[in-house]
C-alpha cells in the first residue's frame, strides 16, 4: 500500500505516560484511550476546525506551560507533550463553554428526536453546569423543510458547522451555507428542488443536536432507547454498507449506519438509509396469487401446491431439462444454494442461472471468477491506491459509498483518479482526467489503451493520454469496473481484456508493484450468486444430483423461447425489463405452458406469471451477503412482526407438492453444506459471523486458458440523424425498495431522456418537452438538457417500468431515431 | 394482679369492663368516634395526600393552553417504568387538529395495568406533569383476556373520573 | 476579459482570479459599485466565472454588512445615532424621519428615492445631532430642519423629472 506506516511519540495525559500516533490529532488519540474529552465540531470524516471549544486542554509543550487551554481537536502530539483534560481550569472551561451552548438551545428534549442519542444531553449531563443563568428571550426562528427527507429546526442549532464542513468537504454540493453572521447566524439550505439528493442524510447522524432530524423517523417512530436493533446489510448496491435496521413495536422504524470502517466507513446514501417503508408495504404479496380463468388470491400452502402440481406434471411428462430457473441477484448466498439443488434434485435441469449475469453465452462464470478472483483488493485497498482507474461505471450511481469515498480521497490528493466511461459522471470533479467513448465502445477502449501500454496493434489516439499517466501510476493500481461490463454482450471477453490490462499496466509502469481489478456488480449479492452458481467450476466438490448450469440468462431464456423448456420458474427477477433482450423474454413467457415467480412485489414480470407466491423482503430473510470486495457479512431478520417466507420456504413447500424431500432441513444446514462445497468460506453460521464480516478469497480457476485478444472492434457510432441510445443505471430508479417507499415519491427521479444540448438545439427540444425514441417510438419520455451526456448519444434509465429501456436496446448498442412530440405533458 | 385477690365482684368487674368496650366500638359502627374498620364499600377511606393509586391524564385547565392536554408524547414514563407498563405512540399536532401546546402529542397511551407496581416513577419522569396517580384502588376485574380491562387506553385515563 | 465585462456590465478589474477564495470579495464589491446592490444574476455570474457555488456566495454576502442584496434608494440617510447624538434627541429625529420618508429603519420607499439607516458614529459630534444624505452631512438637526431638507431634495427630484418629460416631446 502507498501510505507510510504510522509513527508513534510518547506523550504524557493526566499524568499517565501513553504512545499515540504522531500523525493524529490528540483529540481522537486521547478517546481511543479512553479519556474522556467532550467534542462537537470534530468529526473522524472532516478536517479540525476547532469552532465549539469544548475540547480545550492544558497542555506543556517543549517543557513551557502553554499560556492557554488549547482545542485538543487541532492539536498535533509531540515528543514529550504534557496534557490534562481533568484540570479544575479546563474543567472550568468546559463548563462555561457548554453555557454558552446552551445560551439559545430550547429546552425541548422530550419533544425532539434526537433526545436519547444527543451529543449535547450527554454532555450537559457530564460536564455542565446543571442550571441555567439566561433568562432573556431565545433566538427564534421557525421550523423549515431542508429537502424531502430532513427537516431544519434552527433553534436548535448550536452552529458547530459540522453539516456546513460536511456539504462543503465530503458532499461537495455546499447545500447547506451559514448565512448572516454573530449571534445572528443560521443554517440556511441550498437544497436544487430538481436535483435528487445524494448523501445528505448522513448530516442527521452529524449533527450533535436535533437540528438535522429525518422526516420519515419524527415522532411516530419512538425513541431511539426503545428501538431494537438488528444488523443488515443495505439492499441497494454491491458495496453492502453495514446497516443498523431499527424496528420498534414490531415495525420497521428506520436505518442507521453501522459503521464499518473497512466497508462504507457510516457514509450511506440517501436511497439505502430511507429506503425502508417497502418492507410493511400494504402492496407486499402475503398471499399467493394464482391466475386460471380468474386472478385468485389463495393462501401459501395453496399456492405452493398449485406451482407443484403443474411442475410435477411437466417434469413427469417432459423429462429432465424441462423446467427453467432463474433467480436475481438480491437473495442471500445460502438461498442460492438451495435453488440450486432445487434445479437439480427437484425439478432435474441445468437450465438455471443465479445471479445477475445478463449475457447469452454459455457459462461464462469461470471466466469472470478468474479474471475478478486473481486480482481482486478490499475496498481500503482501492481506497490506499495510489492510481485509481474507474472503467465504464458511474460510482456515484453504482455504488455511492465507494464513489464518495473515492471522490474524497482524490479530493485531498491521496491518491490520483483516472476515470472513462461512456458519458461524463459525478466523480469526475476531482479526477486527473476523465476521457468518455461512446456507449458500448468499453472493449474497443480497453483493448486499445493496453495496445497503447505494450506498443502492439492498433491506437486509437483518444486512449493516450490515459497510457501516458498509467505509465506513472505509482506504486499499486486498481481498476474499478461496474455496469458497462455486465451490460455489454460479452461480460467475460471485456473482464479478459480488463485483465490483459492490468498486465499491461505492470509492465509498462515499472515501479508499480500491484494492479488490482475491481468490478462493481450489479446487486447486493451478485458475488454469492456467481460463486454458488458455478462453484463446480472452482472446486472439486460436487453435490449429488446436480449439474452445472447450462449458461446464462439469455441460455435458459433462448431455449424457453425456441419451446425447449415448458415452465419457468423465476425467483425474485424482474427479467422482462431488466433483460436486455425483450422480445426474447416475450417469446419466452408466451412459448412455455407455466410461469411460477417468486417475489415479494408485483412487477412487470410477475404479471404474466400463472402462480406468483410470496416472499420476503431482504428485511425478512437471514444469511450470507457477499460484497464487491468478497467480504462475507451477514444479515439478520428484523424485529418486525409481519412474517414472510424465505427462499427456502418456498421451495421446500414445492417440492413437497410435487412429492419430493426438502431440499434441506433449514438455513443452518443449508450453510454448513455452503461451507463444505465452497472451501475457504469463513464461516458456517451466523452466529461466528462478527458483525463486521470477514473476508474471503475464492480460489479462481487458472488464468492461463484465458487469451485476451489485442484485435480492436469496430467504433460505435450512431448515424446521422440518428442518436446512440444509452441504457445507465441511477441510483433512483424502480427497484421495489424505491418504487413502494413512500418517502420517495417527493424525489425527483431521473426517468428522463438525458440530452446534450448541442443535440437538443439540433432537435429543437428543450427541457421538459417530450420525444420519441426509435422507429414507433417505442419511449417516450420527457426531456433533460445535461452538460455530462456525450454528444451524439441519448442517456435514458435502465430501469423504468412505463418505458423499459430494453423496448429498444436489443444488443447494446443501438442507434435510435429520435423525434419530438407535439403533445407536450402527457403521461 | 394474682388471680387469688380478685373475687366474685372484680371478676364481675372485668366482665362488664370488657363489654363496655365492646358496646362502644358496636355504638361506633353506627357513628361513633372511635372506628377502626368503615362499612367497606358502603364507606370508603379518604387517602393520604401521597397515596399512589390509579394514573390519570391530566389537561391544562387555566392559562393559555387551557383545555389542552398536558402530555407530549415524550415516552420518557415508559423509558422510566421499570415493570415495562406503558406504551407511548406519539404524533404531530397539526393546526387544525391540535390536542397538546408544541408540536408533539401522545397518539398512542396505554397501560397495562397487570405489570404496574405503583411505583410513581412515571410520574416523576413526566416532564409536564401529565401524568398524575389518583387515589383509585379499586382496580379488581374477572376479565383477563381481550378486551382487557387491564389494559387502559389514553381516552380512558384522560378526564377518567374518579370515585374520592 | 474585455466580453465578460461587456456583457455584464459590471467592472472586473478589481479582479485577477486566480484560485483565491479570498477573491470574491473585490468581485463582490465590483458588482455592487456597479448595481448599488448584488441582484441574484451577479450572483449566477460570479459563480460561473470562479467555480464557488451560489450558497456559498450567498453566505460571504450575508456575513459582511456591507454587501446588500436589495436596492439602496438614490439618497441613503444615515442618521447617526451615537452617545452625542443620542442625547441631544437622535431617536426623536428618527421617528421624524420616518414618518417624512414614509418607511422604517433599513429600508426603501417606493419610489426608491430614500433609504432610512442609522449608523454608531460619523465622527462630528461637535454637530450633533447629525445625518449623512449620501455624502453630504446635516448637523445641528432638529424636527423643522429635518423636514425642510428632505422636502427639498424631494422638490429638486420632482423638478428633475418633469423637466425630463417636459424635454421628451421637443426631442
Amino acid at each position: 500500500m502507498a501510505r507510510k506506516p504510522i509513527e508513534y511519540v510518547e506523550i504524557e495525559i493526566d499524568g499517565q505516560a501513553v504512545k499515540v500516533p504522531a500523525n493524529q490529532v490528540v483529540l481522537w488519540s486521547a478517546r481511543e484511550l479512553g479519556y474522556d474529552i467532550p467534542h462537537f465540531c470534530a468529526h473522524r470524516w472532516l478536517v479540525p476546525y476547532g469552532a465549539c471549544r469544548m475540547c480545550l486542554v492544558k497542555v506543556e509543550a517543549g517543557g513551557r506551560m502553554m499560556p492557554k487551554l488549547q482545542t485538543s481537536c487541532s492539536l498535533m502530539p509531540a515528543e514529550g507533550m504534557k496534557i490534562w483534560t481533568k484540570d479544575p481550569e479546563v474543567i472550568q472551561a468546559r463548563r462555561e463553554q457548554l453555557e454558552f451552548h446552551l445560551l439559545n438551545h430550547p429546552l425541548e428534549c422530550p419533544v425532539c428526536d434526537k433526545g436519547g442519542e444527543c451529543m449535547l444531553q450527554d454532555q450537559t449531563r457530564d460536564h455542565g453546569m446543571g442550571e441555567g443563568r439566561f433568562r432573556e428571550q431565545k433566538r427564534i426562528r421557525p421550523d423549515a423543510s431542508m429537502n424531502p427527507y430532513i427537516r431544519l429546526n434552527y433553534k436548535r442549532c448550536i452552529h458547530c458547522k459540522r453539516c456546513v464542513n460536511y456539504a462543503s468537504d465530503i458532499d461537495g454540493s455546499y447545500f447547506l451555507q451559514f448565512v448572516d453572521r454573530g449571534a445572528e447566524t443560521y443554517i440556511e439550505s441550498f437544497d436544487d428542488p430538481a436535483a435528487a439528493p445524494r448523501f445528505s442524510g448522513n448530516v442527521i447522524d452529524m449533527c450533535p443536536v436535533g437540528a438535522l432530524t429525518a422526516k420519515s423517523y419524527r415522532f411516530t417512530m419512538g425513541r431511539p432507547w426503545e428501538q431494537e436493533l438488528k444488523p443488515s446489510i443495505g439492499a441497494l448496491d454491491s458495496v453492502g454498507a453495514n446497516i443498523w435496521l431499527n424496528a420498534r413495536l414490531g415495525d420497521v422504524a428506520r436505518i442507521v449506519p453501522r459503521d464499518n470502517p473497512t466497508v462504507e466507513n457510516g457514509m450511506l446514501d440517501d436511497a439505502t438509509r430511507f429506503g425502508w417503508e417497502f418492507i410493511e408495504d400494504p402492496r407486499r404479496l402475503t398471499r399467493a396469487l394464482v391466475r386460471g380463468e380468474e386472478e385468485t388470491r389463495v393462501s401459501r400452502l395453496a399456492g405452493e401446491t398449485e406451482a407443484g402440481r403443474i411442475l410435477g406434471r411437466i417434469v413427469n411428462e417432459h423429462g429432465p431439462g424441462s423446467v427453467g430457473l432463474l433467480a436475481g441477484a438480491g437473495l442471500n448466498t445460502e438461498e442460492y444454494l438451495a435453488l440450486k439443488l432445487f434445479a437439480g434434485r427437484v425439478l432435474n435441469t441445468s437450465y438455471y442461472n443465479l445471479g445477475d449475469c445478463m449475457s447469452s453465452i454459455e457459462v461464462p462464470d469461470d471466466a469472470t471468477l478468474a479474471t475478478v478472483g486473481s486480482g481482486f483488493t478490499t475496498i481500503e485497498g482501492i481506497l490506499n491506491a495510489a492510481t485509481v482507474l474507474t472503467l465504464g461505471c458511474d460510482l456515484f450511481e453504482e455504488a455511492p459509498s465507494l464513489g464518495l469515498r473515492l471522490d474524497i480521497a482524490a479530493r485531498r490528493g491521496l491518491l490520483r483518479l483516472l476515470n472513462a466511461r461512456s458519458q461524463q459522471s459525478g466523480i469526475d470533479r476531482f479526477a486527473e482526467l476523465s476521457l468518455d467513448y461512446p456507449f458500448g465502445g468499453l472493449l474497443r477502449f480497453v483493448r486499445g489503451l493496453t495496445n497503447a501500454l505494450t506498443g502492439q496493434g492498433e491506437v486509437p489516439p483518444e486512449v493516450t493520454p490515459l497510457a501516458e499517466r498509467l505509465r506513472q501510476a505509482g506504486e499499486d493500481c486498481a481498476i474499478v469496473c461496474g455496469d458497462e461490463v455486465w451490460l455489454s454482450e460479452d461480460p467475460p471477453t471485456v473482464l479478459k481484456a480488463l485483465a490483459a490490462l492490468r498486465e499491461a499496466i505492470a509492465q509498462a509502469s515499472p515501479d508499480t508493484k500491484a494492479v488490482y481489478l475491481n468490478p462493481v456488480y450489479k446487486s447486493v449479492n451478485s458475488a454469492g450468486a456467481l460463486l454458488v452458481n458455478c462453484f463446480e467450476r472452482l472446486t472439486d466438490g460436487r453435490l449429488e444430483g446436480v449439474t452445472a448450469p447450462v449458461g446464462c440468462l439469455g441460455k435458459v431464456l433462448e431455449a424457453a423461447a425456441a419451446g425447449k423448456l415448458k415452465a419457468l420458474v423465476i425467483f425474485d427477477k424482474d427479467v422482462l425489463v431488466r433483460y436486455q433482450h425483450r422480445d426474447v423474454v416475450e417469446k419466452a413467457l408466451k412459448n412455455v405452458e407455466a410461469v411460477i415467480y417468486c417475489g415479494a412485489f408485483p412487477n412487470a414480470t410477475s404479471e404474466r406469471a400463472h402462480v406468483h407466491l410470496p416472499l420476503g423482503t431482504w428485511a425478512h430473510r437471514e444469511g450470507f451477503v457477499i460484497n464487491l470486495e468478497w467480504r462475507v457479512q451477514k444479515r439478520l431478520v428484523a424485529s418486525i412482526d409481519s412474517v414472510a417466507p424465505s427462499v427456502l420456504d418456498v421451495v421446500n413447500g414445492i417440492a413437497a407438492a410435487m412429492g419430493q424431500s426438502p431440499v434441506a432441513a433449514d438455513l443452518p444446514a443449508l450453510r454448513a453444506q455452503l461451507a463444505r462445497v465452497i472451501p475457504g468460506l469463513p464461516t458456517n453460521t451466523l452466529d461466528d459471523l462478527p458483525d463486521q464480516g470477514l473476508p474471503f478469497s475464492p480460489k479462481p480457476p487458472a488464468l492461463d486458458r484465458l487469451k485476451a485478444s489485442t484485435d480492436l472492434p469496430a467504433e460505435v457510432a450512431a448515424p446521422d440523424g440518428q442518436l446512440l441510445l444509452t441504457p445507465k443505471r441511477f441510483l433512483y430508479n424502480d427497484r421495489e425498495e424505491i418504487r413502494f417507499s413512500r418517502v420517495f415519491d417527493k424525489i425527483p427521479k431521473p426517468f428522463y431522456a438525458f440530452l446534450n444540448p448541442a443535440d437538443a438545439a439540433k432537435l429543437g427540444v428543450s427541457d421538459g418537452e417530450w420525444i420519441g425514441l426509435g422507429g414507433g417510438h417505442e419511449l417516450e419520455l420527457p426531456v433533460q438538457l445535461a452538460a455530462w451526456v456525450r454528444p451524439g448519444s441519448v442517456v435514458v434509465n435502465d430501469y423504468y417500468l412505463a418505458q423499459p429501456a430494453n423496448r429498444l436496446a436489443g444488443a447494446a448498442p443501438a442507434a435510435v431515431a429520435v423525434k419530438k412530440l407535439a403533445g407536450v405533458g402527457k403521461d | 394482679m394474682s388471680r387469688a385477690k380478685v373475687g366474685l365482684f372484680g371478676s364481675i368487674k372485668a366482665l362488664a369492663d370488657g363489654l363496655i368496650i365492646t358496646l362502644k366500638q358496636f355504638g361506633g359502627a353506627f357513628g361513633g368516634r372511635n372506628t377502626a374498620t368503615v362499612q367497606y364499600p358502603v364507606k370508603k377511606l379518604k387517602m393520604q395526600e401521597r397515596f399512589r393509586g390509579l394514573h390519570r391524564l391530566e389537561r391544562y385547565t387555566e392559562g393559555p393552553f387551557k383545555g389542552l392536554e398536558k402530555c407530549i408524547g415524550c415516552a420518557l414514563c415508559a423509558a422510566a417504568c421499570p415493570a415495562e407498563v406503558i406504551t407511548v405512540v406519539a404524533a404531530e399536532n397539526t393546526e387544525e387538529n391540535r390536542f397538546s401546546p408544541g408540536e408533539r402529542y401522545a397518539v398512542v397511551y396505554d397501560m397495562d395495568m397487570l405489570r404496574c407496581i405503583f411505583c410513581g416513577m412515571c410520574t416523576e419522569a413526566c416532564p409536564t406533569g401529565a401524568i398524575v396517580m389518583k387515589h383509585d384502588y379499586e382496580l379488581a376485574d374477572d376479565r383477563r383476556r381481550e378486551p382487557n380491562k387491564f389494559m387502559y387506553h389514553k381516552e380512558d385515563l384522560l378526564d377518567r373520573e374518579f370515585h374520592w | 476579459m474585455a466580453d465578460t465585462k461587456a456583457k455584464n456590465g459590471f467592472n472586473f478589474q478589481l479582479w485577477r482570479y486566480d484560485g483565491e477564495p479570498g477573491e470574491l470579495i473585490p468581485l463582490l464589491q465590483a458588482a455592487q459599485d456597479h448595481y448599488g446592490y448584488i441582484p441574484e444574476h451577479a450572483i449566477e455570474h460570479i459563480s460561473a466565472a470562479t467555480g464557488i457555488t451560489p450558497s456559498k456566495i450567498y453566505g460571504v454576502i450575508t456575513f459582511y454588512n456591507q454587501f446588500r442584496l436589495q436596492p439602496m434608494g438614490k439618497y441613503v440617510i444615515r442618521l447617526c445615532e451615537g452617545t452625542a447624538c443620542h442625547v441631544a434627541g437622535a431617536k426623536t429625529l428618527l421617528e421624524v424621519i420616518e414618518d417624512e420618508v414614509g418607511v422604517h429603519e433599513g429600508e426603501t420607499d417606493d419610489d426608491g428615492l430614500f433609504t432610512v439607516l442609522t449608523v454608531a458614529c460619523i465622527g462630528c459630534c461637535s454637530l450633533a445631532p447629525v445625518m449623512l444624505v449620501n455624502e453630504e452631512t446635516y448637523g445641528k438637526l432638529d424636527p423643522k430642519k429635518i423636514r425642510s431638507i428632505l422636502r427639498q431634495i424631494r422638490r429638486e427630484e420632482q423638478q428633475k423629472s418633469q423637466g425630463k418629460k417636459a424635454a421628451q416631446p421637443a426631442k
